[in-house]
């Protein structure tokens, strides 16, 4: 692992939060920020202003960057590792059909039973139904895994989309269906503590868990065969990082609903800067994943006075990066 | 040692690709498996690999049957270099080299110990000057020098190797038999390759493993078993044939 690489992203993400903590459509700076959380804490007496900054702060945009950089991590994080263990760096959480299957799994949890224990299993279920869908898919053309398990990945996508849809056909139409058209549309907006702390854990654990299996990940980049006479199991630490990665790409669609393209460019483009070695490629896909949906949603919140969704703004940005890094790799070769 | 006992397998639903496989491979010995297309080598490297499921005990490793052993602890005794490599991703040379350590930790970075020994297979196998290089943009030949030199860093004592010239230009055939033979001489390390090429068997020396339709038709020296007529009946080819077509090397005809 490039230790310096590591300290110096993730010096660049908190400094980053530090300063996008004073952005919005209500202006603060950081120390008015902390005098008026000290105030908070030690109970003294607070001006008006005082007391709206902690609310604002602690109840609006504190959930908010947090969820930004853990939904930014886990996307980055996993489509690096799919991208790895399935030996195509044009795969993704969004191109396999995670997303879609996640989403459709939360969409039946949130209007069917609305409870979070309920919607965190069901979308996790999802997700899982999603990206072995495409991997079955593309089983069934061997001749050509690469463009086999794109297209396994648009069907199982297309597949779970159509539920959404005909979940959206069903939602009543006065306030579900609004909720569910704009939760899918991808958006940080709406983030909230409970949701969050329910999930969050699931989130560490597994960020946590995927940056250190560089080791693994590398070995199973070979193929199977190699993997196993390099010493791995292959099959079984194969399932165990498909199934960590879908948990915290299902537990970000539980917070955002689909966020396209941020876990296929941002691993694409961090792998074109540091190379492949996936010890140092994914704890900074992660960090860099983080600070670009950090980033991006600071934008999206503070710059216009409607808000625009997240996931349609990423996926604005994340076109031309894409067809940036896809150009330097050609001319690279 | 490696102790194969009538040895028999076929994939799912079809015939015996292996039939009565019987062989040994002792510390320090060499041997060629010689044959056909089609018949079995390849699977019996990976039989012996433990890649396929075999249903009796009939492959030993140092003396406990193959099954027993767990991945890391198989992959220190047996490494293995495919016919292809198959990375898609440009993995520097080192970085290649250091996933020999794969199965001795399995959590975080590299340790010293990983690196040092990466320096010594990068030096025995003389690619130090590579290391930086992307794995994909070498040769053929420095390719398979790489995957050696992965297999040295995983300190096992047997190399099994799937036809490890197929491909290569002639600079790079001599370049990877070169650097086998030292290996062998020097280090005494066994292999277990398979090849097309009768005068590598005997270039090589050690012993021949002749195969046909998946069971062994000879085993012995390589340079006394090796004769334009063994290699003719292994063929299917009309006695005489080589000589007449001029395609016995020297090192054949003199057996």
């Amino acid at each position: 692992m490039n230790k310096r690489l590591i300290s110096l992203l993730s010096i660049g993400l908190l400094v980053a939060l530090v300063f996008v903590m004073q952005a919005g459509r209500y202006p603060v700076t950081v120390s008015e920020i902390i005098k008026a959380l000290i105030a908070y804490i030690s109970h003294q007496p607070m001006t008006e202003r005082e007391s709206q900054i902690v609310l604002l702060f602690l109840s609006v945009r504190l959930p908010r960057l947090l969820a930004a950089i853990l939904v930014g991590a886990s996307l980055s994080l996993s489509g690096a590792v799919y991208q790895s263990i399935f030996r195509n760096p044009l795969v993704s959480p969004g191109i396999l059909g995670v997303l879609a299957g996640a989403s459709t799994g939360a969409a039946v949890g949130i209007v069917v039973f609305s409870s979070w224990p309920i919607t965190q299993v069901l979308s996790l279920v999802g997700g899982l139904a999603g990206v072995s869908l495409s991997l079955l898919l593309s089983k069934l053309y061997p001749r050509s895994p690469t463009m086999a398990l794109l297209v396994g990945g648009l069907v199982s996508s297309s597949f779970f989309s159509a539920f959404s849809s005909l979940f959206k056909y069903l939602a009543d139409t006065e306030n579900q269906l609004p909720e569910l058209t704009y939760w899918l549309m991808g958006t940080l907006s709406r983030t909230s503590w409970p949701q969050l702390l329910w999930v969050s854990p699931f989130m560490i654990f597994g960020i946590i868990f995927l940056s250190l299996s560089g080791r693994s990940v590398n070995a199973l980049s070979l193929g199977d065969e190699e993997a196993m006479s390099l010493g791995l199991n292959s099959r079984s630490e194969r399932l165990k990082l498909i199934g960590v990665a879908t948990l915290v790409c299902s537990c970000s669609v539980i917070i955002t609903g689909i966020i396209n393209w941020v876990g296929l460019v941002i691993p694409h483009i961090v792998r074109l800067c540091i190379g492949p070695n996936n010890l140092t490629l994914l704890p900074a896909s992660a960090l860099v994943g983080a600070l670009f949906v950090l980033l991006t949603d600071t934008v999206v919140r503070s710059v216009w006075t409607a808000e625009l969704p997240l996931g349609i703004f990423t996926s604005i940005i994340c076109l031309p990066l894409f067809a940036f890094s896809l150009w330097r790799d050609r001319t690279r070769r | 040692m490696i102790d194969v006992r009538g040895l028999s397998f076929a994939y799912y639903r079809s015939d015996n690709v292996l039939a009565d496989v019987s062989f040994r491979l002792d510390p320090g010995e060499m041997i060629s498996v010689l044959g056909p297309n089609g018949c079995g080598k390849t699977t019996l490297l990976k039989a012996i690999l433990g890649f396929l499921p075999i249903s009796t005990k009939t492959i030993f490793i140092n003396q406990h049957p193959v099954e027993d052993y767990s991945r890391p602890s198989l992959a220190r005794i047996l490494a293995y270099v495919p016919q292809y490599n198959g990375s898609v991703f440009p993995y520097s040379v080192r970085d290649m080299v250091l996933m020999g350590r794969t199965g001795f930790r399995r959590w975080g970075g590299y340790s010293g110990q990983d690196r040092r020994k990466v320096d010594e297979a990068l030096d025995l196998v003389q690619i130090t000057a590579l290391s930086t290089r992307s794995f994909l943009e070498l040769s053929g030949g420095q390719k398979q020098l790489v995957i050696i030199a992965r297999a040295l860093a995983q300190n096992s004592s047997f190399i099994l190797m799937d036809e490890p010239t197929s491909g290569l230009d002639l600079s790079n055939q001599i370049l990877v038999l070169k650097t086998m033979k030292k290996l062998h001489e020097d280090k005494k390390l066994s292999f277990l390759m398979t090849t097309h090429h009768p005068e590598q068997a005997v270039y090589l020396g050690g012993q021949v493993l002749m195969m046909k339709d998946g069971s062994v038709s000879a085993c012995g020296q390589a340079k006394l078993l090796i004769t334009p007529r063994t290699v003719e009946e292994l063929y299917n080819l009309e006695p005489g044939l080589l000589t007449e077509m001029g395609l016995v090397p020297t090192c054949l005809s003199q057996g």
